[in-house]
């Protein structure tokens, strides 16, 4: 299992055990600790910073109310996590019900953008805004897979859905990401001809 | 045939099919394709965390004390009620010309008192310790959550209007209230602790947790 976005840290016994009885300093530790990979995973699961702010708070009002019944039988991270990824699910569907699950259409002021001196800073720049750009469910998808580590079945389990859904929308994200990022890529790599061979696919 | 983008993810991630392995050994372009989903994996990975805003923690405590507040006006609103209710009734009863109430089932005003008592007696099975509530699932856990945002809502609704709503109105809210809370008990309450099942009653209802 991975750990890039810090689910995983080290959480001792005995602040756990204190959290669950309501103890305040171990339960402000535990937000410390989780606050920016729960707010790191909520903005990336729905593409907006807004969304992201209101997925942490309600996660930790969450953590709160549910900790005494968590039986400390799987990662503590792996428990958070599943409370912040059936925020962020109760979010888009009811998201769904205003708006058809198209791609977004970047903000003006994206139009406006212009490259980094450094090209990594850049390539950040280009992935988080293709990420927001992604459909809802394959934004999700692709980022609890390749990022968070989980698996078809896991993915699948979360949307109720079937792992040929997952596996769908993954290669969905990826062929869409692909399309927007390339170009870009192209142009630092000039000798790259991985843009044609990718036109050539589609 | 180049294979499809699920094909070559599947070989991307360790899995997939002998014959779309055999393909993209010999095939440039489906190798540079897997490769480059690769490279996005680890562009992915490589984001940076981003930072939450500043006095995330008091908020959230805020917003659980106002929760709670709302929650403990809730309570004294439906002892006021039911204290009410028991004051027609006894009052009613009292009369030296009492006759039994009539009118629909719905409309009487002891459905209003079994409706609170219902809801009291999930609520107390809800913070019962021996019911577990290990929210395993995530699908488990969005159906608590949107369970409790529906509770939320009629919550909301009773604090707001106090005393003031009609009648049919408010037998509606605590009707919803506790199916709402009988849903909830279903979701959370799978085993009690030994190996047995929560039983409980719904307006003399008997019923066990699934």
């Amino acid at each position: 299992m991975t750990d890039a976005s810090g689910f995983f840290a080290e959480v001792d016994d005995l602040v756990l055990a204190r959290a669950r009885r309501g103890d305040p300093g171990a339960l402000e530790l535990l937000h410390a600790t989780f606050a920016r990979p729960v707010y790191t995973l909520g903005c990336r699961l729905t593409g907006a910073a807004e969304a992201g702010e209101d997925i942490l708070q309600e996660t930790f009002l969450e953590l709160l109310r549910s900790l005494p019944s968590y039986r400390g039988d799987g990662a503590f991270g792996s428990w958070l996590r599943r409370i912040v990824v059936s925020k962020a699910l109760m979010r888009t569907r009811r998201a769904r019900v205003r708006s058809v699950e198209e791609p977004r259409e970047i903000s003006d002021s994206a139009g406006a953008w212009t490259p980094a001196p450094d090209r990594r800073w850049q390539l950040r720049i280009d992935l988080d805004r293709a990420l927001a750009r992604l459909p809802d469910v394959a934004r999700m998808v692709v980022w609890l897979h390749d990022v968070e580590g989980l698996t078809h079945a896991e993915i699948a389990e979360a949307f109720g859905r079937s792992e040929s859904f997952s596996k769908s929308q993954l290669a969905r994200a990826h062929d869409r990401l692909q399309q927007w990022l390339v170009p870009e890529r192209s142009n630092e790599h000039a000798s790259d001809d991985r843009e044609s061979a990718g036109a050539a696919r589609r | 045939m180049h294979p499809t983008t699920e094909n070559l993810l599947a070989l991307r991630d360790g899995e997939g099919a002998p014959e779309h392995r055999r393909h993209v050994l010999q095939c440039p372009e489906c190798a540079r394709q897997v490769a480059s989903m690769s490279e996005l994996q680890s562009e992915l990975r490589g984001l940076p965390a981003l930072e939450p805003p500043a006095g995330g923690w008091e908020r959230i405590l805020a917003e659980q004390r106002r929760q709670q507040r709302a929650r403990r006006a809730l309570v004294w609103a439906a002892a006021a009620a039911a204290m009410l209710v028991m004051a027609v009734t006894t009052g009613l009863l009292l009369r030296p010309d009492a006759t039994p109430p009539s009118g629909p089932p719905a409309a009487r005003s002891d459905d209003m008192a079994d409706l609170m008592n219902a809801s009291r007696e999930l609520e107390m099975v809800l913070r019962s310790p021996s019911l577990r509530s290990p929210v395993l699932r995530p699908a488990e856990a969005a159906r608590i959550v949107a369970l409790e945002d529906q509770l939320a809502l009629i919550d909301t609704q009773l604090v707001a209007a106090g005393g003031g709503l009609p009648r049919s109105r408010a037998l509606a809210l605590w009707s919803g209230r506790v199916e709402l809370l009988d849903e909830l008990v279903r979701a959370r309450g799978r085993y009690d602790g030994r190996g047995g099942h929560i039983r409980y009653a719904v307006n003399g209802d008997q019923r066990r947790a699934p």
